[in-house]
C-alpha cells in the first residue's frame, strides 16, 4: 500500500517529466487508432454497401438456389411466411423480398444484358435507403407498372425518364418473358458493377412478367442489431428446414470480397507494424533520458538502504500508473478525433475525387468508427510502453551506486 | 565602483553597499541571510525590485537581457560552487572558451590560456578534461577562466565548499596572489572560515540586511 | 563558430547512450518509411501488372463510339493499316484483335447476360497470359464446331460441363437478334469470379460469321515492352489515325486507376502519421535531455554566452545528429531495397487467400528516386523541427533557475 502511495506521488513530484511521458503515450495511441481507422474505413464501406444493397445481413433462399440460381428455384412468399418468420425471430426489423434474373434490356435499337430485380420499394428503402439514390425522376410505388434503371444502364442505352424500356428473357419454367415498361426514374447504385446494368421493377409486376406470381428468389433480412445476424441465421435455419428454405449469413454470400479485403489488410498490418516500431523507439528515447536523469536519485535511495527490488517495484508501479493514464487519455482523445472525422470526413479533391464519384462513391476518405479499434490499439500501445519501461527497472537492479552518485 | 541597492521584497532589504577595485571581500551570513541574492545582483543574474546596481557608472539593472549577457561576458568573472566547466572541453579549451566568446584572436587566446593555467599551477594538465581532474583542480581552472576575460571583478560563490584543506589553501593562495600582484577584485560569498580569515573586508548579513561591514587594514 | 561546432559534436558523443537512441530512431524511421513504401508499391505493381498481363494489356484501340454505344457496327475502320503501323513501333511486343458483343447466354438451367468475346486464339496467346487460366478443356481448339469457353463461376451457375451446348443470343450488324448454339470446349478461372460469370470466349471467325461480315474487329489490344510507354504509344496512335480512339490501361480500367491513386493517397497519409510519431519520439527525447542539461546551460549563460550562441549550439547538435542519422538510414534503406527488389519479400504466411486470387505471394519492393528523396526530406525536416522546439526552450532558461551554482 505504501508502495502505491509512493509510486503515485513520485509521478506527480516531477510534473514536467510525467507530462512529457504521458503525452508520448497519448500521441502514440492517436497515431495507431488513426491509421487503423483509415485502413478499415474503405473496407467497412465496401462491405456495408454490399450487405445493404446486395446480400442483406441474412438471406433466405430455397435450399436449391445456391447450386442452381434459376427462377425454377424461387419459393413461395406470402403473408403467412412473413408472419411465421417474424414469429420465430422477433428481432427482425424488416423482411425484404426480391425476385432476380438476367434479361436483355434495350431501347429501340440496342440491347444489353441486365440484372432485373423485382422489389418492394418501401421494404427495400428500409434496408438501404434506395429512394435517396434517385438522381432523376422518382422511384415507383409498389402497385405501379414502372421501372427504375441505374445510371450506367441509362447511359449505355441512352434512356431517360419517360422513355420505354424493353425487357426480353425467360421466366419460370421456361416461359417466355417480355415487357415494355415506362421508366419512372434513374438511380445511382453505389456498387459499380450493379450501377452499369440493373433494372428495378415492382415485385408484383416482375412476378407477373416472369410467370412467377407470389414467388421470390430471395428474402433479405434486416435485423434490429447488426451483430445478431449470425444468431438469427442459425435460429431460422433450425425452424425453416421443413419449408425447404435455408438462411445464409452475409459472409457466406460474398467470400471473394472478404478474401480480397484480407489481402489488402496485409499491407495495412505491415504499416501498423512499422508504426509500432517507431513508437517503441520514441518511448525508449524518452525513457532512457528519464532514467539517466534520475540515476542520482536512485543512487541515493539505494545507498541509504532501500533494496533494489523494492525500488524496482515502485518504478514498476509508476510505469503502470503512467501507462494507464496515458492510454486512457489516448483512447479518449482518439475517440474525439475519429468522431470529428466521422462528422467531417476528409474531402477528396481533384482527379481522385472524380474517379471516386464515377465509381458511385462519395468523394470522402472513409474512416472506421468501430469500437474495438480504440481498445485494441490502446492495449497494444500499453504493451509497447510496458516493454520499453522495463529498461529503468533493469538498470536499477544492476546499478553501481557510486557511479550513480556522480550524475 | 559604487552600487547601492534597495530590495524590499524577499531576500534583501534596503541594502546600500559599494565596492572598490582591488578588494578581497567576503560576504558571510547564515542561510537565508541574503548573501547569495546580493551576489547574484552584483553579477546581474538577478534584478532588484527597486534601486540600482551600478558598475563604473553603468546601471546594469536597467540593461536588456542580451546586453546584460554581453556585459557579463566582458566585465564580470564567475566561479561557481560546482558545474563550472564545460565537460567536453579540456582545461585549455575551457579557459580559451571565454576569450573565444569575446572574439579575441586565436594566437592570443591559446597563449594567454596557457599562461593563466600555468599561473594557477596547472601547466601540466592543459589537455585534461574535467572528469579527469580533482575538485580542487577544477576550481583552479575555473579561476583561470574567470581571469581570462579580464573582468572588472570576480564573483565567487562558495568556491571552497567542496574542497579538502590542501586544495582549498591552494586555491586561496592563488586568488590572493592575483589580488596582490594584479589588483584583481574578488568578492566571495562563503561560510568557510579559512576564506573569511584571508579576507580584507567582511560584510556580515542577517535577514536580508547588512549587519556589519568591517574592513581590515593590513 | 568552430568552437560551437566542436562543443556540439563532442556533446553528441559524450552521452553515447542517448545519442545512440536518437540516432537509431532516425535511422529506423527512415529505413521503415522506405521499406514500407517500397513494399506497398511492389504490391500495387503486382496487382496492376497482373491485370494488364492477363486482360487489359497496355492499351486498347476502339471505334470511338463503341465504348459507349457498343453497336456491332462500331468497328475499327482500317485494321490493316493499324496493324502495319504497330509493326513499326519499337515498343510494341504484340497485339490481338477481338470482336465483342453483349448478349445473353441460355442453358438448360437459366439465362444470363454475358459479354461475348470473339478472339483469335493465336494472337491472344501472344498478347495476354489469359490462356493460363484454363482449368479444363482446351483454349478454343478447332475440333468442335462453334467452340466456346466459359468461366468456372458461370459453369457452376448453369451446371455446365465440357461438351454441353449453350445458346448465345446477340445483335447482328443488321440490327436483328441472332441465336446460335455453341459447344463448350473449355472452362477457365481468372482472379475475378465476376469476370468469370460475365465473359465467354468464342473464335472471332465464328462470331463474325454470325454478326454478318468477315474481318470485323471491335477491339485491338496491344502489349508493350513496358507499361510506362502506354501514354506515348497511345498518343501516337491517336495522332496517326483519326477514325479510332486509343486508350491507355489507366483510362480503360478506371477502377484500377482509382485503386492505385487512392492507395497512393492513403500510403502518403500513413507515411505522414509514421513521421509524426517519429517526430514526437525525437521531440520527447530531446526535451528530456534538455532539462537534464539545464545546469550546464545556465552556467554558460551566466558566464556570458549569448542566448543566440546557446541556441545555435543546441540546434547544431540536433542538426549533426540528424545528418548522420539520415545518411546512415538512407544507406541502410537503399541496401535493403536493392536486396529485396531482387529477392522479394515473402508474404507466404498470408498466402492462402492470395494464391487463390492468382497473385504471387512474393512481392518485389520498388521505389522511384523521387520517393527516396521525399522520404529523406520528410524525415530530415521532421527530425529538425522536433529538435528546434527544445532549442527554443533552451534559450529561455534563466541562469538562476538552472544554475545551482550561485544559489
Amino acid at each position: 500500500m505504501m508502495f502505491l502511495k509512493l509510486a503515485w506521488r513520485n509521478i506527480w513530484r516531477n510534473k514536467r517529466r510525467t507530462m512529457i511521458t504521458v503525452s508520448a503515450i497519448i500521441f502514440a495511441v492517436l497515431a495507431a487508432v488513426f491509421m487503423q481507422s483509415m485502413n478499415r474505413g474503405s473496407h467497412e464501406m465496401m462491405i456495408d454497401n454490399m450487405v445493404r444493397f446486395h446480400t442483406g445481413y441474412v438471406q433466405i433462399q430455397d435450399f436449391r438456389y445456391q447450386e442452381e440460381s434459376s427462377l425454377d428455384n424461387a419459393f413461395l412468399f406470402t403473408e403467412d411466411l412473413r408472419e411465421k418468420l417474424q414469429h420465430i425471430e422477433p428481432r427482425l426489423e424488416g423482411v425484404i423480398p426480391r425476385i432476380e434474373t438476367y434479361m436483355l434490356a434495350g431501347n429501340d435499337h440496342a440491347t444489353r444484358g441486365a440484372m432485373v430485380l423485382g422489389i418492394d420499394p418501401d421494404k427495400e428503402h428500409l434496408l438501404n435507403g434506395i429512394r435517396n439514390h434517385v438522381s432523376q425522376g422518382r422511384f415507383f410505388e409498389a402497385d405501379e407498372q414502372k421501372a427504375v434503371i441505374t445510371e450506367g444502364l441509362a447511359r449505355r442505352l441512352e434512356l431517360q425518364v419517360g422513355d420505354y424500356l424493353l425487357l426480353l428473357g425467360q421466366g419460370r419454367f421456361g416461359m417466355s418473358a417480355n415487357a415494355l415498361v415506362e421508366i419512372s426514374g434513374i438511380v445511382r447504385h453505389p456498387i459499380r458493377e450493379m450501377n452499369l446494368q440493373t433494372v428495378f421493377l415492382p415485385l408484383q409486376e416482375a412476378q407477373f412478367i416472369l410467370s412467377a406470381e407470389e414467388h421470390v428468389t430471395a428474402l433479405l433480412l434486416l435485423p434490429e442489431r447488426e451483430r445478431h445476424a449470425t444468431r438469427i441465421a442459425s435460429v431460422l435455419n433450425n425452424k425453416v428446414q421443413d419449408d425447404e428454405l435455408i438462411a445464409y449469413v452475409w459472409p457466406e454470400l460474398i467470400p471473394e470480397l472478404l478474401q480480397l479485403l484480407e489481402f489488402d489488410l496485409v499491407g495495412a498490418y505491415f504499416m501498423s507494424a512499422v508504426l509500432y516500431l517507431v513508437i517503441g523507439f520514441g518511448f525508449f528515447g524518452t525513457v532512457l533520458t528519464m532514467t539517466l536523469e534520475r540515476l542520482h536519485e536512485f543512487g541515493v535511495l539505494i545507498s541509504v538502504g532501500m533494496k533494489r527490488s523494492k525500488l524496482a517495484i515502485i518504478l514498476f508501479l509508476e510505469t503502470i500508473f503512467i501507462s494507464v493514464i496515458g492510454v486512457i487519455l489516448g483512447i479518449l482523445c482518439s475517440y474525439l478525433l475519429i468522431l470529428y472525422f466521422h462528422i467531417n470526413p476528409i474531402e477528396l479533391t481533384g482527379d481522385i475525387a472524380e474517379m471516386i464519384v464515377e465509381m458511385g462513391w462519395e468523394p470522402y476518405l472513409p474512416m472506421s468508427f468501430a469500437a474495438d479499434q480504440f481498445y485494441t490499439q490502446g492495449f497494444i500501445v500499453f504493451i509497447i510502453a510496458m516493454i520499453v519501461f522495463l529498461f529503468p527497472m533493469l538498470k536499477v537492479m544492476k546499478l553501481n551506486v557510486l557511479e550513480a552518485m556522480r550524475y | 565602483m559604487y552600487n547601492p541597492d534597495t530590495v524590499p521584497v524577499h531576500a534583501l532589504k534596503d541594502v546600500h553597499v559599494s565596492f572598490e577595485k582591488g578588494e578581497f571581500t567576503s560576504i558571510v551570513g547564515p542561510s537565508g541571510s541574503g548573501k547569495t541574492t546580493l551576489l547574484n545582483m552584483l553579477g546581474g543574474l538577478d534584478k532588484p525590485t527597486s534601486g540600482s546596481v551600478e558598475i563604473d557608472g553603468m546601471d546594469i539593472s536597467k540593461l536588456k537581457d542580451s546586453a546584460l549577457i554581453d556585459f557579463r561576458l566582458k566585465h564580470i568573472g564567475f566561479v561557481f560552487q560546482h558545474y563550472n566547466l564545460i565537460p567536453v572541453f579540456t582545461a585549455l579549451e575551457n579557459v580559451a572558451f571565454i576569450m573565444l566568446l569575446q572574439n579575441r584572436p586565436k594566437e592570443e587566446m591559446n597563449a594567454r590560456a596557457t599562461s593563466l593555467l600555468e599561473m594557477v599551477g596547472l601547466g601540466e594538465r592543459l589537455e585534461a578534461r574535467p572528469a579527469q581532474m580533482s575538485g580542487g583542480q577544477q576550481q583552479r581552472v575555473a579561476v583561470a577562466r574567470a581571469l581570462a576575460s579580464e573582468p572588472k571583478f570576480i564573483l565567487a560563490d562558495e568556491p571552497t565548499a567542496n574542497l579538502d584543506s590542501e586544495s582549498a589553501m591552494n586555491l586561496l593562495d592563488i586568488m590572493e596572489k592575483m589580488n596582490r600582484e594584479q589588483d584583481v577584485t574578488f568578492i566571495f560569498s562563503t561560510h568557510d572560515q579559512r576564506v573569511i580569515d584571508r579576507a580584507k573586508r567582511v560584510i556580515k548579513m542577517v535577514d536580508g540586511s547588512i549587519a556589519e561591514d568591517v574592513t581590515i587594514q593590513a | 563558430m568552430k568552437m560551437i561546432f566542436t562543443i556540439a559534436w563532442r556533446n553528441i558523443w559524450r552521452r553515447p547512450a542517448r545519442s545512440g537512441v536518437l540516432l537509431a530512431s532516425i535511422i529506423i524511421g527512415l529505413w521503415a518509411g522506405v521499406v514500407a513504401v517500397g513494399t506497398m508499391n511492389g504490391m500495387m505493381n503486382q496487382r496492376v501488372n497482373y491485370l494488364i498481363d492477363s486482360e487489359i494489356t497496355h492499351l486498347q484501340i476502339h471505334h470511338p463510339e463503341f465504348l459507349t454505344e457498343r453497336r456491332p457496327s462500331d468497328m475499327i475502320p482500317n485494321v490493316e493499316e493499324i496493324r502495319a503501323f504497330l509493326r513499326t513501333q519499337p515498343e510494341v511486343v504484340s497485339y490481338s484483335t477481338r470482336s465483342l458483343s453483349d448478349g445473353m447466354l441460355q442453358s438448360a438451367v437459366k439465362a444470363s447476360g454475358v459479354r461475348i468475346r470473339g478472339i483469335d486464339p493465336e494472337l491472344e496467346q501472344q498478347t495476354t497470359t489469359f490462356y493460363r487460366n484454363m482449368v479444363e478443356g482446351e483454349y478454343l481448339s478447332d475440333t468442335f464446331r462453334n467452340p466456346v469457353i466459359v468461366g468456372q463461376a458461370m459453369a457452376n451457375d448453369h451446371h455446365l460441363r465440357l461438351g454441353d451446348r449453350i445458346v448465345l443470343t446477340f445483335e447482328g450488324l443488321n440490327g436483328q437478334l441472332t441465336s446460335t448454339a455453341f459447344n463448350i470446349v473449355g472452362i477457365f478461372r481468372s482472379a475475378s469470379s465476376d469476370f468469370d460469370t460475365f465473359n465467354v470466349f468464342v473464335h472471332s471467325d465464328d462470331m463474325n460469321r454470325y454478326l454478318g461480315a468477315e474481318g470485323i474487329v471491335h477491339e485491338m489490344a496491344v502489349l508493350l515492352t513496358h507499361a510506362d510507354f502506354s501514354s506515348e504509344v497511345t498518343t501516337r496512335l491517336n495522332e496517326q489515325f483519326s477514325g479510332i480512339e486509343a486508350q491507355t490501361w489507366q483510362e480503360l480500367s478506371p477502377e484500377l486507376s482509382t485503386i492505385v491513386e487512392l492507395s497512393g493517397l492513403m500510403l502518403f497519409i500513413i507515411t505522414l502519421v509514421i513521421m509524426a510519431a517519429l517526430a514526437f519520439g525525437i521531440l520527447n527525447t530531446m526535451l528530456m535531455a534538455l532539462f537534464e542539461r539545464m545546469r550546464e546551460i545556465g552556467m554558460l549563460i551566466s558566464i556570458g554566452m549569448s542566448r543566440k550562441k546557446v541556441f545555435s549550439m543546441i540546434l547544431l547538435e540536433s542538426l549533426l545528429l540528424t545528418l548522420v542519422g539520415a545518411l546512415l538510414g538512407l544507406l541502410l534503406a537503399w541496401l535493403s531495397i536493392s536486396y529485396l527488389s531482387v529477392n522479394g519479400v515473402n508474404f507466404g504466411m498470408f498466402a492462402e487467400g492470395i494464391a487463390e486470387l492468382g497473385w504471387d505471394h512474393i512481392v518485389f519492393p520498388v521505389l522511384t528516386s523521387a520517393e527516396y528523396v521525399s522520404i529523406l526530406v520528410l524525415v530530415a525536416s521532421v527530425s529538425l523541427l522536433s529538435a528546434v522546439y527544445p532549442a527554443f526552450k533552451a534559450i529561455r532558461i534563466h541562469p538562476l533557475e538552472a544554475s545551482k551554482g550561485l544559489t
